[in-house]
């Protein structure tokens, strides 16, 4: 069952980490809603909440003129408010979940605008090179998905490491400013959410 | 990067790479009027998310306000339209802002004050603790008790709610990831005396997702809002406080409540308890269900019809009002009087009830005098409601917005002091307290208010903007440009202290102009006039330093956490000279002499501790020069563990390029089979004695080295059995390792579990349960010895778990060569460790051969944890027969004649019973057994460790689904592909589902199985042919995760 994983997946994306920095706020909106967009749907999973979640974030430094990120932190600032906010979501998805008052269930509910495809409620929309076979697709798409399952299941503050570190190539320091932690605590955390990941794709090859 | 890595790196760019730019929401554009009149936001309201809009002009240009659209799309939102109504009036001179005491990263939302010992205790959210803060230094008017706040663990995930019993000295706090709740003794855990802080303590299981609790003292009754399950946990406070805990372990009665039961307060005056829903608050008669009487906990509670979302619930007395914070952006004001436990009239709760519009998103709300403070989670404000003049009687003052005052990022909960008059408001985004004072600033009293955000909060978790609590030191001290004439650098510093190691002079300084604790890092120390630097160039707490100065090495850094720090340094087990700690500027330098060259230390285990913080510092070191810093080689640690503990050791050491040699076990030499069972006087001359006993008729007594420090000393002591030495030093980190020793008839089994509090510790093997072992508790750790059934030659393979009140792990084990009076030698091995939620962790781990760990596989192979390989035996599989298309639906006799039934029913007009078979029980024995339906016998075993699994039947009409959830449970069980629920039995630990299918069983070619307990266990399968009638359909395929 599964796929080694030592077969390379070179799965489109744009590469986060070269994103610019803006100083007034219509700019840094403009240089970063998308990525900051992105990394909410990472970690809340669908589209429309992550939308939210970032719009908020801009609305309340809109609304508090005295409580403005300072010039050169301002991206710092934006994740590590984005990150609050999409913790908010998880303990209510939690019971959102639980009362149906959300459509998926489960960690693999990746829903972008709704699509979902097949009986997995997931809807990778993989870009796959043109020379791929159909099943090189398939295998990687499934690759694609279990990581995500499996980085779904992780506690919090581990998914946000990892997705810190792997998405936004973040540097550790990077990443403990952003989380509010000791970058002992980011290693620690990196560490342990790589082997449980690890752990989990290893189960399933 | 390990293939890990890249795969987690690829997947992460694919999926969002799957929102490309133009599917974003458009921005809209700028509107012409305002709404309502107000300046601001205008937000939009879709199901539950607010979406907020606003515009621009052009590009790069600045907000413009008001914005509206089109009705149809814009729908005004009572309150938010209208923001809170900021307090002006002060010249710009008089604009302060509240204090604010910090706590850390973390999310922390729950707030309590204990009066006895003037004592607020903060739930640290993903800090997993509580915060302890002293009321009667740190308060509204008082900050010098500010820095020194405490911590406690409530060994558990993710505490939110928190409440404190007076009457027993109790505090009650919430775990809201475990589902339990903490018992804390706040006599002797709180701000002041932290004596009873250490070890663990008992907890209540609750049911699942609680967050939020409420207590009355007048039933000393505490009550729990069970969020996913609906419900509320009756606990009685007589028998499980502080002082009984007698009655904790008892599972505690359930009230009805409804969907969402989020915030909760009691009425002590009519025994009521008032539970806040999806939409509304249910009504609960606390005199018919609480502690000792749960007669009445069945009935459906009356609701009061409060939309909104209810999140924050206060109860005045003085005006018989109960006012409800609802995130819609209002309080309703509700008649205590006539909406109780006791009297529920057709006007008291159902009828109409006056709001009150405040800021965006209210939470938590508290009251002080005669003013209701209600959090705008959003807004980052806290309103202010007269209770004069908007209560039950009077609704005059209901009217119009009520003043607000600005807090720090998305306050949520609020504690008040009566006795400092200070107002306690968590600021979750900011992981800060801002303390206001309630005799100056309230509903009628501003001047005392604060008029800007708390100083220091601008970024979120409370870390401040850059320059302020993280490092950013430049430059990075290397090895090679360390030693240099000091002059270039004390020109550009300030001295901060000095003094004198090993006859040489040595002072340390701080960077100019460089805000702290940056500036001590920045800087440096001065030995011999030459300068050496204190910059690692990452943000650790903690760092540490070797020179080598001469013939005894200096060792020196920093500990960045206020207070005095002790530091201890250990090489190779051993404990070397403390060196001196200075507290300087919320931070501490230390500087020591070394019994050696500093050349001589090639890795060293530092500890160090404050009274709120430990940490723990592995290093390796490498090339050493004269007068330079020892090369750093490797590095990890663990910082701000928060309870004034040592951390564990054992890590291992992440490299810099590596070329480190540094050994990443504490314990020496390693325990093997050809050195074990030689006579034991030799090592019990070097050690010390710390417990004895006997098993099997074996005497057994476990020593601990004798100068080395713990836990190494007991890991590089032993154990004797029947005279013999037997070494408990495995070779690698691993907090949990037993051994099996060959010494007769039956084995004997013996281990350490390295973690504080008493073990529980079980062994498996082959699926089945071995006698457990006897556990000792041995100086913070537990030593476990006990008997096997067979000979110790006869286990190939063992599931092992240790659990902890805080901590569980598994390791599987797989064993080889098993001679005479000799340990087993283990051929092979993997544990997960540091569970940390009390459970036990899954088993069916991939086994890497011992031979990766110890760098010895054949063809170079090495490193921890390497690819498998070899001829291994087969532990994944515990069931047996695994169960195939071909061979199901035969006849039940077999089945029948060696099981027992443990289940029976009806689904589709067809008659099955479920059968485990005899012997041990477990889940094990249902798997291994058999549904029958019909006469005809259908297997449960796959042949694979999922925990979650089920099979389509085509029999009767359409079909029948069935699984087994061998996990514990209890479990909800959902299938995919519009399968109505199943029907859920709870057997023998696990949960049994069967249901009918909708249509023919050989019509589905997928279907998800999504088993729910806190987590979720999801299985997909794939479906084809053959599918023959009487027989379970054929799997094609499948995955999952559990």
């Amino acid at each position: 069952m599964g796929v080694p994983l030592d077969n390379t997946v070179a799965c489109a994306g744009p590469n986060p980490a070269a994103a610019g920095n803006d100083v007034d706020l219509a700019g840094l909106f403009q240089a970063h809603h998308a990525e900051l967009v992105r990394l909410a749907v990472l970690m809340v999973r669908d589209l429309p909440t992550a939308e939210d979640v970032v719009q908020d974030v801009f609305a309340r430094i809109h609304a508090r003129p005295h409580n403005r990120p300072h010039p050169g932190n301002e991206l710092a600032y934006l994740r590590a408010s984005v990150l609050n906010a999409c913790r908010s979501v998880y303990r209510r998805r939690a019971v959102a979940v639980r009362l149906g008052l959300e459509p998926t269930a489960g960690p693999a509910d990746w829903t972008v605008n709704g699509d979902f495809k097949g009986s997995m409620h997931g809807a990778d929309r993989l870009e796959p090179p043109p020379h791929e076979s159909a099943e090189a697709e398939a295998i990687r798409a499934d690759d694609c998905r279990r990581v995500l399952v499996a980085l779904a299941a992780l506690p919090g503050r581990r998914r946000e490491v990892l997705v810190l570190r792997y998405y936004l190539g973040l540097s550790e320091a990077e990443i403990a400013a952003t989380l509010g932690v000791t970058a002992g605590a980011v290693k620690s955390s990196a560490s342990r959410g790589l082997a449980a990941l690890a752990k989990q794709l290893g189960e399933e090859s | 990067m390990s293939k890990t890595e890249q795969l987690l790196a690829a997947a992460l760019r694919a999926a969002a790479a799957s929102v490309p730019e133009e599917m974003l929401r458009p921005l809209t554009p700028p509107a012409s009027s305002a709404a309502n009149g107000a300046t601001g936001l205008v937000r939009r309201m879709t199901g539950r998310s607010v979406h907020i809009l606003f515009g621009r002009s052009g590009r790069g240009d600045r907000w413009l306000a008001p914005v509206a659209a089109a009705a149809a799309v814009v729908v005004v939102v009572a309150g938010a339209a209208t923001l809170p109504r900021l307090l002006h009036g002060q010249s710009a001179s008089s604009r302060w802002a509240a204090p604010v005491v910090p706590i850390g990263g973390g999310f922390p939302t729950g707030i309590a004050f204990d009066a006895g010992s003037g004592t607020i205790y903060v739930s640290g959210g993903s800090s997993s603790g509580l915060t302890m803060i002293n009321g009667r230094t740190c308060n509204a008017q008082e900050r010098s008790g500010c820095s020194a706040t405490g911590q406690v663990s409530t060994d558990g995930s993710d505490p939110i709610g928190v409440a404190v019993d007076e009457a027993t000295h109790t505090v009650y706090a919430v775990n809201g990831n475990s589902n339990t709740v903490a018992v804390i003794n706040a006599a002797t855990c709180n701000a002041v005396d932290r004596s009873g802080c250490a070890g663990s303590r008992p907890l209540i299981h609750v049911g699942n997702g609680a967050e939020f609790l409420a207590i009355d003292q007048v039933t000393d009754t505490i009550y729990v809002a069970n969020t996913s399950a609906g419900t509320v946990s009756v606990i009685n406070g007589a028998t499980c406080n502080a002082s009984d805990t007698s009655g904790c372990g008892k599972a505690p009665a359930t009230a009805r409540a409804g969907a969402g039961a989020f915030p909760i307060a009691v009425d002590d005056a009519t025994n009521t308890v008032y539970v806040g829903l999806r939409n509304g608050v249910a009504v609960i008669s606390g005199a018919t269900c609480n502690g000792t009487i749960t007669s009445g906990c069945a009935h459906a509670p009356v609701l009061i019809g409060i939309g909104g979302y209810p999140a924050g619930i206060t109860v005045d007395d003085a005006n018989h009002t109960v006012y409800v914070s609802s995130e819609q952006g209002s309080v309703t004001v509700v008649d205590r009087n006539t909406c109780n436990g006791t009297n529920v009239t057709s006007t008291g709760c159902a009828g109409h009830h006056a709001t009150v519009t405040i800021g965006s998103d209210p939470r938590g709300n508290a009251l002080a005098g005669n003013t209701l403070y209600a959090t705008n989670e959003a807004s980052d404000t806290v309103s202010m409601i007269n209770t004069a003049t908007c209560n039950a009687t009077t609704t005059s003052g209901c009217a119009g917005t009520p003043p607000a005052f600005p807090a720090g990022n998305s306050p949520r909960r609020i504690a008040v002091d009566p006795a400092t008059n200070t107002l306690y408001v968590v600021n979750t985004g900011a992981s800060t307290i801002s303390m206001i004072n309630s005799a100056t600033c309230d509903a009628l009293r501003k001047g005392g208010c604060p008029a800007k955000p708390p100083a220091g909060t601008a970024g979120p978790n409370g870390r401040g903007q850059a320059g302020g609590g993280q490092s950013t030191c430049s430059p990075t001290v290397t090895a090679a440009s360390s030693g240099q004439p000091a002059a270039t650098f004390t020109r550009q510093s300030t001295r901060l202290a000095s003094g004198s190691v090993e006859g040489m002079a040595w002072s340390v300084w701080a960077k100019k102009g460089v805000a702290e604790p940056t500036a001590l890092e920045d800087g440096g120390v001065v030995l011999n006039g030459r300068w050496y630097g204190l910059c690692a160039g990452f943000a650790n707490a903690f760092e540490i330093e070797l020179a080598n100065l001469g013939p005894h090495g200096i060792d020196y850094g920093f500990v960045a956490f206020p207070g005095r720090a002790q530091v201890q340094l250990t090489s190779g087990g051993h404990v070397l000279p403390a060196p001196i700690d200075i507290p300087l500027k919320g931070a501490s330098f230390y500087i020591g002499t070394l019994p050696k060259s500093a050349c001589a230390y090639k890795e060293m285990l530092t500890h160090a501790r404050t009274a709120a913080d430990s940490s723990m510092h592995q290093v390796g070191f490498g090339t050493c020069q004269p007068g330079r810093l020892v090369q750093i080689t490797g590095s990890d640690g663990s910082w701000g563990s928060g309870q004034g503990q040592w951390t564990m050791g054992g890590f291992g050491l992440g490299g810099s390029g590596g070329g480190g040699s540094a050994d990443s076990s504490n314990c020496s030499p390693r325990s093997t089979p050809a050195s074990s069972g030689q006579p034991a006087a030799k090592f019990t001359r070097a050690s010390i004695e710390l417990a004895s006993g006997s098993v099997n008729g074996v005497s057994w007594t476990v020593w601990a080295k004798k100068g080395v420090a713990e836990p190494s000393a007991l890991a590089d002591g032993g154990v004797v059995l029947n005279g013999r030495w037997y070494g408990l030093c495995a070779g690698f980190p691993n907090p949990f390792e037993p051994e099996l020793a060959n010494l007769g008839a039956q084995g004997i089994d013996y281990g350490v579990v390295g973690v504080p509090g008493k073990a529980q510790v079980q062994l498996t093997s082959g699926g089945r349960v071995l006698p457990s072992p006897t556990v000792v508790q041995l100086k913070g750790t537990s030593f476990f010895i006990g008997s096997l059934p067979k000979s110790a030659c006869a286990y190939k393979q063992m599931i092992t778990h240790a659990r902890t009140s805080a901590w569980s792990s598994v390791h599987e084990l797989a064993f080889g060569n098993c001679q005479a009076g000799r340990m087993v030698s283990f051929s092979a091995s993997n544990g997960e460790w540091g569970g940390g939620q009390s459970q036990w962790t899954m088993s069916g781990l991939r086994l890497f051969p011992a031979c990766s760990y110890f760098g010895t596989c054949p063809g170079g192979g090495g490193g921890g944890g390497g690819g498998g390989g070899g001829n291994l035996p087969n532990v994944q599989d515990q069931c047996s027969p695994s169960q195939t298309t071909s061979d199901s639906g035969t006849s039940a006799g077999r089945l029948t004649r060696s099981s027992v039934r443990v289940a029976s029913g009806a689904a589709g007009g067809e008659s099955w019973s479920l059968w485990a078979t005899r012997g041990p029980g477990g889940v094990v024995s249902v798997e291994q057994g058999g549904l029958v339906v019909n006469g005809r016998w259908y297997g449960m075993c796959p042949g694979a460790p999922n925990p979650a699994e089920f099979e389509l039947l085509d029999v009767g009409h359409t079909g029948l689904v069935y699984g087994y959830v061998a996990n514990p449970g209890p479990y909800k069980v959902h299938l995919s592909a519009s399968i109505p629920a199943p029907r859920l039995f709870r057997v023998r630990g696990g949960t049994f589902f069967i249901g009918v299918l909708p249509h023919s069983a050989c019509s589905y070619s997928t279907v998800v199985l999504d088993a729910i307990n806190g987590l979720d266990d999801m299985h997909t399968l794939n479906f084809g042919q053959p599918c023959r009638a009487n027989q379970l359909v054929t799997v094609t395929g499948g995955h999952g995760s559990w």
